[in-house]
């Protein structure tokens, strides 16, 4: 709920090719796992949401209307991480606004203020996967759209990830995020959102 | 909403310089180095927005010697 009683986030008639999503809210401090095989529509259905795509939709963020703001606008409160990341710059820091703010937060995820100057080249796909949620997350979203955030990671950092997601929540933001993990739906989510085959999804209690 | 997607490849000629304000581009489109990498070789710079990184501008010399901007 927000502060005047309302969800965060309100998805109504969200269409797009490829997928068939249900109307839901969304409330603050509420994640929602995104569950289904690979190719299902999982990160259509997330990448609709933030807007990057073409689609259709009565989309709220809390009393304001998506189609109100600019797409920038929207993906600074409403914003996606991809599964696999981008980078432009040769080094880490270049790809921040503020490297310094941002390493305390890459240092809870196992990487360190040094980090800022490693070569993007260099980097595995578990670290780009952590420098990619800690560009998310210092922006402070309202919403956070996660497609498969911590797939490459391994227990000790998949905790580590959780935790501070646990931590956005508490604050009131609200998180959609795609898993193959049924455990960890279960242990961020109360609500799944469940692609079939066809790309049709349904919502479910997790597991 | 609508998105102005575009590719560079899309852009209009240096000597023609109506880029669109923000670009819109897919992500697999924007990041992929293959994607970048020839912007650059024709003297096409591509700004990033880090409140937004799928929120492009870009700046390139025109043939008159003008540096046009967009941004969004």
């Amino acid at each position: 709920m927000t502060s005047d009683g309302g969800p965060l986030l309100t998805v109504r008639g969200l269409t797009r090719a490829g997928i068939d999503i249900p109307d839901f809210d969304l409330a603050a401090g509420e994640a929602m796992a995104v569950l289904g095989p690979s190719g299902s529509g999982k990160s259509l259905f997330l990448r609709a949401l933030a807007d990057l795509d073409e689609n259709e939709g009565d989309i709220q963020l809390g009393r304001e209307a998506r189609d109100a703001m600019g797409a920038p606008d929207w993906r600074r409160r409403v914003t996606y991480v991809a599964a696999e990341s981008g980078w432009w710059a040769e080094t880490v820091a270049p790809h921040y606004a503020d490297w310094n703010a941002a390493a305390p937060l890459a240092t809870r995820l196992g990487l360190t203020r040094e980090t800022g100057d490693w070569q993007i080249s260099r980097l595995s796909t578990g670290e780009r996967q952590r420098l990619a949620l800690v560009r998310a997350l210092i922006q402070m979203p309202d919403v956070l759209l996660l497609d498969e955030p911590t797939s490459g990671l391994d227990g000790e950092t998949e905790q580590a990830v959780e935790e501070i997601l646990v931590e956005r929540l508490a604050g009131g933001a609200a998180i959609l995020f795609s898993t193959h993990d049924e455990d960890q739906a279960s242990r961020l989510a109360k609500r799944c959102l469940r692609f079939a085959g066809g790309g049709k999804a349904e919502i479910v209690s997790c597991r | 909403m609508q998105l102005t997607t575009t590719t560079i490849g899309d852009f209009p000629k240096p000597d023609f310089v109506p880029i669109p304000d923000c670009l819109q581009v897919t992500a697999n489109e924007a990041f992929d180095v293959e994607f970048l990498a020839p912007a650059e070789a024709r003297g096409i710079h591509i700004q990033i927005d880090l409140t937004d990184i799928f929120c492009f501008a870009a700046a390139f010399q025109s043939c008159a010697g003008d540096l046009w901007r967009g941004r969004a």
